[in-house]
């Protein structure tokens, strides 16, 4: 499809119309830390932030979100669904983000169709914005991800000074980009190869992490020391879990105010919290820190290759700037390469 | 007649008919007592009190107050021996610490003042026990309904 | 700070050496430059991992409830703020004070990570700083970088009551005579003086973005509970939902949880990843307790206690 041009001056305006005609959903400054939230206009929308610190996941797969409600003396229980979400667009989704909406695609859209996931990705249309930089944390490229690319997303908005490259990516975004035709030209040409120039920093400067054979050793390390001994300094807290972009284990609970009227909602867990592998009876397969901080690094390098074909980190660098010891993937990744 | 303007009809009906809920935490030995005496003496007390006894003042857990609130407590009354007559010696004493320091606590993240209200009432003091419930029932009806921290209440926002 | 090091490592070798612990707990360089992590150094011939530099933040007291069944003595390395929480877990008996092996280093203030990712680039490796007076010269493998202390300082350093650990029982380095500045509290004066509206308004904001990863509890040395309310299932005191009431009263309660026994090391507050300013909580009950029941700061002395686990027959009286 053809490439797009919008002014830089123009976006607001962009915005604006978006958020006139459904929900928009855009990072803005809130207390001192940027956060993707609804938002009435393209007023506050911050467009030089790095990466909000709560990924855009949320937006697909909540914290925490109600599945029905019930009323238990209704003979039939009355079980009444959620209602869903609006059509909505997401802004300013960075590339890695991006990538771990497909990611997470892979456990709710595939064998198992969870609906409400899916509900909420299909009234979503994804507007990317590239990285024209990048933070001290991110390694994107150690996953193939590319700070100028966004497969996945609806629309990728490059900033190229002056102006936005506006890619269209799909349907939906040609959708959309119709809609707003009156403040979209044609691009010139001269878009695509202005791109490379303008995410070339974000290439260059971000860390530099080969995956190379990491998961064909991990293979072999499920009782290497290394876990117990990177596990000595972790907290058990669960910072790195939920602010990560592709974790995605929950649990479900019920509410109810002491009545027969209550709701079931689930809500994200921690892999690192005890609870999460306590079972009744008090069995605990899990039970130290070692094991759990093992299936985290695990997971994300080696049991979700073995399911899904690809590895369940996207480099945002979140964890690595977020966790209060210091314990890094990044790291993790190239003492997994050195040790024997 | 406009959508807002029936909003705001409803909204006046609906806080005059609201009546406060307020949670007594009253001690066994001596507010509980008194409470009683208070009934079979006959003195007249508005009708929003509801008491849960409790075996003494110290019992009362801190969180049992943001959980009576969660499930929507207007009020919050915490009743107990005077310092000196705990039935447990010492009982009270803890709770005057540990309550001086809740108190100011929820007032510093913006609970209104009164909303949560601690006093000592002897068995003897049936009278006190009534005046106290109608200033409890006044300053709630004076701050209205309790929004804060309602479970029923959470702001929904669909996204 | 090259001869803290050295004196560092000299200790912690002859502490594993003559066994007089079996680990030592101290910092080690992080994977950034302006970073540490905690290092557990078992044998002798590893102490070289030990480093001391102005961003060793961590407190790692927490650690000797984790490590408390371990056999043996356990070496701590503690700064002014973190060794108050030595004796919070020796009060608290959760451990007992002959089990640990305290190591003090008097401290001059710690960096902030944040702020120092905004003025440099911290990607690199450490490899030197040198105090410069008001100013910090820190070398990396990325470049050299100059920046001003007070610009970087964490916040909590700004108001500092002991340089100088309360309790040691090696101490590296030389006392810091700096006067010490306790906090005055104009901060919650600050706080207290706003209107109801504007606090609920601040403090529901705060709660709300909670994500509830309770980073703040784990790093707590005051947290040690057995099992956590927060943890409990039945009953469920918290709902796991996230939402700003259950926010607030996983808040409210592990501030109280806390009123009279926070060391005030402000760890809770730098490791939230969301920013909230937890330091606010404990701040205004230490504040409360110290103008009702004159309390001392807590873990500043061998004995005490917790203040709301006791009384006296003249405390303020309230509800009368």
């Amino acid at each position: 499809m053809a490439n797009k041009s919008l002014k830089k001056v123009q976006l607001k305006s962009l915005l604006d119309k978006i958020a006139g005609s459904g929900q928009l959903i855009a990072p803005i400054q809130s207390d001192g830390i940027t956060l993707f939230k609804p938002v009435q206009s393209g007023e506050g929308v911050v467009l030089d932030y790095q990466n909000a610190v709560i990924p855009p996941k949320d937006f697909f797969f909540p914290q925490s979100e109600k599945m029905f409600s019930y009323d238990t003396s209704d003979p039939t229980w009355a079980i009444k669904p959620e209602e869903g979400v609006p059509e909505r667009v997401l802004f300013g989704a960075r590339p890695c983000d991006v990538k771990s909406i497909l990611l997470l695609d892979k456990v709710f859209d595939a064998e198992f169709r969870d609906d409400i996931y899916i509900d909420k990705r299909n009234k979503t249309t994804i507007i990317a914005v590239s990285c024209n930089d990048c933070r001290h944390t991110c390694f994107c490229g150690a996953f193939g991800i590319s700070p100028g690319e966004a497969e996945g997303a609806d629309l990728l908005f490059t900033d190229l000074g002056g102006r936005y490259l506006v890619e269209v990516l799909t349907d939906k975004g040609s959708t959309l980009a119709a809609e707003c035709s009156d403040l979209l030209s044609d691009d010139d040409g001269n878009g695509p190869a202005a791109k490379e120039k303008a995410v070339a920093p974000a290439k260059e400067k971000q860390m530099n992490i080969d995956l190379e054979g990491v998961k064909a050793k991990l293979d072999n390390m499920f009782e290497h020391p290394i876990w117990a001994e990177e596990s000595l300094r972790c907290l058990g807290c669960g910072t790195c879990t939920f602010i990560c972009p592709t974790c995605h284990c929950f649990d479900i609970v019920d509410f109810n105010n002491q009545s027969s009227i209550g709701y079931r909602y689930r809500c994200a867990d921690s892999c690192q919290f005890a609870n999460f592998t306590r079972a009744a009876g008090g069995h605990q397969p899990r039970p130290s820190k070692m094991e759990r901080i093992r299936q985290r690094f695990m997971h994300k390098l080696r049991y979700f290759v073995d399911r899904y074909g690809d590895f369940g980190c996207v480099g945002c660098g979140r964890c690595l700037e977020k966790c209060p010891v210091n314990l890094d993937i990044a790291q993790i990744i190239n003492k997994v390469k050195e040790v024997g | 007649m406009s959508v807002s303007e029936k909003s705001v009809l409803n909204q006046k009906a609906e806080s005059s008919a609201w009546k406060p809920k307020i949670i007594g935490f009253c001690c066994n030995w001596c507010s509980y007592a008194g409470a009683d005496l208070a009934g079979i003496s006959r003195f007249k007390q508005p009708p929003y009190l509801r008491i849960i006894r409790v075996p003494c003042s110290g019992r009362v857990n801190p969180v049992y107050v943001l959980r009576a609130f969660q499930k929507g407590a207007d009020g919050v009354l915490v009743a107990g021996c005077h310092p000196g007559d705990c039935h447990y010696a010492t009982g009270n004493y803890f709770t005057r610490r540990r309550f001086l320091i809740f108190k100011r606590l929820l007032e510093y993240v913006g609970f209104e003042p009164g909303r949560f209200q601690a006093r000592w009432i002897s068995g003897a003091e049936g009278q006190k026990f009534a005046d106290n419930t109608k200033k409890v029932v006044d300053d709630i009806k004076t701050l209205g309904p309790n929004k804060r921290m309602r479970l029923d209440s959470i702001p929904q926002i669909k996204y | 700070m090259k001869k803290v090091i050295e004196n560092l490592r000299e200790t912690a070798a002859r502490l594993l050496q003559n066994k007089e612990a079996e680990v030592v707990i101290g910092w080690g360089l992080g994977s950034e430059a302006v970073r540490t992590q905690p290092v557990f150094i078992t044998s002798p011939d590893n102490v070289d991992k030990l480093v001391w530099n102005p961003f060793c933040v961590n407190g790692l007291t927490k650690y000797l409830s984790d490590l408390k069944t371990r056999p043996g003595k356990i070496a701590v390395v503690v700064k002014g703020c973190d060794s108050r929480g030595i004796y919070r877990l020796t009060q608290d008996n959760i451990i007992p004070r002959d089990k640990v092996v305290v190591i003090g280093i008097p401290c001059a203030g710690q960096m902030s990570y944040t702020k120092l990712a905004s003025k440099m680039d911290v990607s690199g490796q450490l490899n030197d700083v040198e105090d410069k007076g008001e100013d910090l010269l820190i070398k990396t493998s990325k470049g050299d970088f100059t920046v001003k202390k007070s610009e970087v300082l964490l916040d909590k350093c700004l108001t500092c009551e002991h340089h100088n650990p309360v309790v040691a029982d090696h101490v590296v380095g030389d006392t810091i005579n700096t006067c010490p500045t306790p906090d005055n509290y104009e901060e919650i004066k600050k706080f207290e003086a706003m209107s109801t509206e504007e606090k609920a308004r601040f403090w529901l904001s705060q709660f709300e973005r909670c994500i509830r990863c309770y980073a703040c509890r784990n790093i707590c040395p005051g947290c040690t509970c057995r099992e956590c309310i927060f943890d409990a299932i039945k009953p469920d005191w918290v709902g796991k939902e996230i939402n700003v009431s259950e926010n607030e009263l996983f808040h409210l309660t592990r501030a109280f949880h806390l009123a009279g026994r926070c060391v005030d090391c402000g760890e809770c507050d730098r490791v939230c990843p969301m920013d909230i300013p937890i330091r606010l909580l404990n701040k205004k009950l230490l504040k409360d307790c110290k103008e009702l029941f004159n309390m001392e700061p807590p873990g500043s002395t061998e004995e005490g206690g917790s203040v709301l686990g006791q009384y006296r027959l003249e405390d303020p009286e309230e509800f009368m």
